[in-house]
């Protein structure tokens, strides 16, 4: 590993709400993360992907320091930032900047495009000069494929690939090392879609960022991922190498998520099974005992619901299934017919 | 993928149809030209991206217009051998009461909240169909159960906010069926649906489609949802459908820029971190449509006559359609560089 790399670190990660009410007024907690683990690197992209509920916002919300967690730790760059003092806080996670979902409610609809950009140079005081804005703002929104004179329009006048595209110049103002972005095409089009993903893919190249890349399209996440984990109800149960995962998943989860997303062209690869889940994910105010997936899980043994299987190394990835092996072998056939 | 039963007659022809609004911007051309039409027991799925029309198209074959902002300015909706665009509104509704049902995409509003939902759906053979109150329900569990929701006769007394979103969807779905209907219209029906329940929900259309011999318009702007369930597809833009055929044949051999240039947005997944090609620029406001082809200004292979000269759907190949001067180059696969 080169020495020009910057990594963010998060290790057994907890992040809780607390709930109360019910007739007795007793209050719990909602485990949204659960002693998760991660790791991104400037100039690599790791993928997230999990159905609603599985506690990705959170996480990403968690690492750019809009939430405290629960337990755990959160490292950037060598240093601890969770635990840090709130000017040390900021000045790392300034360096850890968000790109979010919905670019019609992320920008504020009274400011022009100049003051949504700039915002963070008015929080960060002194980080660049007054007198640079304009020329800083004009070559952010050249960096984004978006015209100077954008900079005075407001974000209705602006069409959701434009919105995004300000969302992305509003996190490369703070001259970010690395980029969390939750579902950031989720809401565009097909067409302007692939333009953001380009995109993307360019400032990576360009700027050695590091992606954190949150969706549910497995099929988005793939293409720009150097390597993917699955998380599913606050855990992560599969993590490694894009290709390895994705083209030959060993938690039955894994494989029933990419079974099930649609493909554009369904005959041009080979017939693969469709793995149908039954039922939808468990509420994570209670989750089931053991293995988290058992409930939906086809391979699932009485073992499954008295331990809860942690992450180990199975064929080149992390997964935590106990029974892991059997399902890549009871996969291999289908997934020998899919490797090129 | 089996081809649909031909028949001599479809069920549903759209032909030519003009709507206009009339908003707070202006009056525009929400529609103009559409025409296409569904076979007896054919799935046809409407492709698009926001703003293409296609919602609009369906609402003016169900007469869900708003009365007082829209205006079917031309064109014809024949449902059945029998012209329903020129009927009274009254009338209509009573046809799409019981001879076409419609699934929005969002089933948290398409549901009355206060209502139990065995209610809901026993309330449509009671105005309908008159049955006794004892008989609808036990028609309302029924239904219930076949669309397979567990449990239905205790289910049928929760109320919609009782449900989680797939199963919330289920009902809907046996609300929309409840009376039998010869075409159902599905907008958008899994869009606000994980991954997982998605393939659930697109499953269950198909085996009920299957068993009732039911006709089905599906509105989507997800290529691999078509791909799942489409018999024939059409593709539209600002306003007019662009192109139409046997879903494999517009998929594998496009004739029209614009279907190609879909297809070329998506990520395929046998290639992952190649360069997208996007469709470049952004679909226009329905209130500046282009002068000429709707698509000129985004058309690699646009010349001087797409500027001027707006193209008609033409038969490409047996029941292939395409709106483009240069269909026939774009279906030999003319590269883009040298047309131009």
């Amino acid at each position: 590993m080169s020495t020009s790399q910057t990594r963010l670190e998060v290790r057994q990660l907890r992040v809780s709400y607390p709930t109360h009410g019910g007739l007795l007024r007793r209050s719990a907690a909602v485990h949204a993360v659960e002693r998760l683990s991660l790791t991104v690197t400037t100039g690599r992209t790791l993928g997230l992907v999990g159905e609603s509920g599985c506690g990705k916002s959170t996480l990403a919300r968690t690492i750019v320091g809009l939430r405290r967690p629960t337990g755990g730790e959160i490292w950037y760059a060598g240093e601890r930032v969770d635990t840090a003092d709130a000017a040390r806080r900021r000045r790392l996670t300034a360096e850890i900047q968000m790109v979010y979902q919905d670019p019609y409610s992320s920008l504020n609809p009274r400011k022009k495009v100049s003051f949504i950009v700039t915002e963070g140079w008015r929080v960060h005081r002194g980080s660049v000069p007054r007198d640079q804005w304009p020329a800083r703002t004009a070559d952010l929104l050249a960096r984004v494929g978006l015209a100077a004179e954008l900079a005075d329009r407001y974000p209705h006048q602006l069409s959701g690939g434009q919105r995004q595209r300000v969302g992305i110049a509003r996190a490369l103002a703070m001259s970010p090392r690395i980029l969390v972005c939750d579902e950031p095409v989720s809401a565009l089009d097909v067409s302007v879609q692939a333009q953001t993903l380009n995109l993307l893919a360019d400032l990576r190249a360009d700027l050695g960022l590091g992606y954190l890349f949150i969706a549910h399209d497995l099929s988005v996440v793939r293409h720009i991922s150097d390597d993917l984990a699955v998380m599913y109800l606050g855990r992560i149960v599969e993590t490694g190498p894009a290709a390895t995962v994705y083209d030959t998943p060993a938690h039955p989860y894994t494989r029933a998520l990419i079974s099930a997303a649609p493909v554009p062209r369904p005959w041009a690869t080979p017939p693969a099974e469709r793995i149908l889940l039954t039922g939808e994910v468990p509420s994570p105010a209670s989750p089931p005992s053991g293995c988290r997936f058992r409930t939906r899980c086809r391979l699932a043994q009485p073992r499954c619901a008295e331990v809860e299987p942690e992450l180990r190394t199975v064929a080149g990835r992390e997964v935590a299934c106990h029974y892991a092996e059997s399902s890549l072998a009871d996969a291999s056939p289908s997934t020998t017919a899919v490797t090129r | 993928m089996v081809a649909p039963p031909h028949t001599p007659r479809p069920l549903l022809t759209v032909d030519d149809l003009v709507v206009s609004f009339d908003g707070p911007l202006g009056a525009y051309r929400a529609l103009n030209g559409v025409s296409f039409s569904v076979g007896r027991g054919e799935t046809l799925a409407i492709l698009g991206e926001s703003g293409s029309g296609k919602s609009v198209t369906v609402r003016a074959v169900m007469a869900l217009l708003p009365r007082h902002s829209a205006t079917i300015e031309r064109g014809t909706i024949r449902y059945d051998g029998e012209e329903i665009s020129a009927l009274p509104v009254r009338r209509t509704r009573e046809l799409s009461a019981t001879e076409m049902a419609m699934v929005f995409q969002d089933s948290l509003t398409a549901l009355n909240p206060v209502v139990r939902v065995g209610q809901q759906i026993a309330e449509l053979f009671r105005v309908r169909q008159r049955t006794s109150r004892r008989e609808a329900w036990r028609r309302a569990v029924a239904g219930l159960d076949r669309v397979g929701i567990p449990n239905a006769a205790r289910r049928a007394h929760d109320y919609p906010h009782q449900f989680s979103g797939g199963m919330r969807q289920r009902v809907v779905i046996a609300m929309a069926l409840a009376l039998g209907p010869r075409l159902l219209i599905a907008d958008e029906p899994t869009t606000a649906l994980d991954v997982t329940v998605q393939a659930q929900i697109m499953d269950l259309l198909r085996e009920l489609r299957e068993a009732d011999g039911m006709s089905m318009i599906l509105i989507t702007h997800d290529l691999g949802v078509v791909a799942d369930v489409a018999d024939r597809v059409a593709v539209m833009y600002a306003g007019t459908v662009v192109e139409s055929g046997p879903l494999r044949t517009v998929y594998d051999a496009p004739a029209h820029p614009y279907t190609r240039g879909l297809m070329a947005s998506v990520p395929a997944p046998d290639r992952p971190g190649e360069r997208l090609t996007p469709i470049e620029g952004m679909p226009p406001s329905p209130l500046a449509t282009p002068t000429g082809c709707p698509f000129h200004p985004r058309c690699p292979v646009a010349r001087s006559a797409c500027r001027t000269d707006r193209p008609t759907l033409r038969t490409v190949a047996a029941g292939h359609e395409a709106a483009c001067h240069y269909a026939e180059e774009v279906m030999a696969g003319v590269d883009v560089a040298d047309a131009a």
